[in-house]
């Protein structure tokens, strides 16, 4: 009877030591977002050939925004900024000839932004100081 | 009956609490209201077609003012600087007459309440000031390069660092940018 109890017991905590912890697959890949959706909501596509442009463009809205530009690298094409304990990387990337590729991603303390309308924001800052509209990309 | 206002007013203080925390990440990526004025203030043109030239001048300013360079990237015309100051004026010396009023205050009895004001002024308060320059063409022959500069301070208390707050006074901006075109008169002349 009282090895039941004590096994019981035994499974009883090991079941409660599990509960709450993030796996180390979810949290190294972060593999419960669902990549097409973040995908979708943290890219944008502008007519414009010039990508150097575009990461310059990138640069002055994160100045706009009262971001503090951390990191700017014209060869992989990835400007970092942060403020108020929102961290934002942005990506440019060429498409073809005549587009680029814009992606941001933001992190808020130890969680991903998942919130669509803060990269809405962000992405019509960059429009103005683009002078470009925005595409969703297909 | 009584049971349900009483959880509704829980559940709304929570929210309350919530609310306050931190502002939504969407108001964070919201252009502020003063953003024109800031761009303006921090934005100075210069009729040069060399960028490079400019940017060389901008690091030798940052030199000038004791800033260290942390980042710089020509290609997109960005460079970054910091610095640690103490906040606290005060000379050595002047610390110690601080400290000896202080102790006399102490030893007058019902004066020492007062020795607790002048404690701070004998600390140091360290402070961090970041220089971001981000420098770009603008005319469509590329004859004039705009040059951006914006400061910001972060105060540390008990060793922690605050949030940092982006200095928003025009003068020590106009101050920055007149050295800057000093030093551009003096690079032409050097070189």
């Amino acid at each position: 009877m009282r090895t039941r109890i004590a096994t019981v017991g035994l499974w009883v905590a090991l079941g409660l030591l599990s509960v709450g912890c993030a796996g180390l697959n979810e949290r190294v890949l972060d593999s419960k977002t669902e990549t097409l959706r973040a995908r979708s909501i943290q890219t944008r596509v502008f007519d414009t050939a010039d990508r150097e442009r575009t990461l310059r463009d990138v640069i002055a809205t994160l100045a706009d925004l009262d971001f503090w530009v951390e990191k700017a690298d014209a060869t992989l094409g990835v400007v970092k900024g942060s403020k108020s304990g929102v961290t934002l990387t942005v990506t440019v990337a060429s498409r073809g000839r005549t587009q680029v590729v814009v992606r941001a991603n933001a992190q808020r303390g130890m969680s991903p932004v998942e919130d669509p309308e803060a990269y809405q924001r962000f992405f019509a800052a960059l429009e103005k100081a683009m002078f470009l509209t925005a595409h969703q990309i297909d | 009956m009584t049971r349900q206002p009483v959880a509704s007013i829980t559940v709304l203080l929570g929210l309350l609490l919530l609310a306050g925390c931190a502002p939504q990440v969407s108001q964070v990526l919201t252009p502020p209201e003063d953003m024109l004025a800031q761009r303006q203030f921090q934005t100075k043109q210069y009729e040069s077609a060399d960028e490079d030239q400019i940017l060389r001048a901008c690091a030798a300013l940052l030199q000038d003012m004791g800033f260290q360079i942390d980042e710089g990237t020509s290609r997109l015309g960005v460079i970054l600087g910091s610095k640690m100051r103490d906040a606290n004026s005060l000379t050595t010396g002047e610390r110690a007459a601080v400290a000896v009023l202080t102790l006399g205050l102490l030893v007058g009895g019902y004066t020492a309440p007062l020795a607790l004001l002048l404690v701070d002024k004998m600390n140091s308060q360290p402070v961090r000031i970041d220089v971001g320059i981000f420098t770009r063409k603008i005319d469509a022959e590329g004859n004039r390069v705009a040059v951006r500069i914006i400061f910001r301070e972060t105060e540390y208390k008990n060793g922690q660092p605050a949030l940092p707050q982006v200095i928003k006074d025009a003068a020590i901006y106009q101050d920055a940018f007149d050295r800057l075109s000093k030093a551009l008169f003096l690079e032409a002349w050097e070189s």
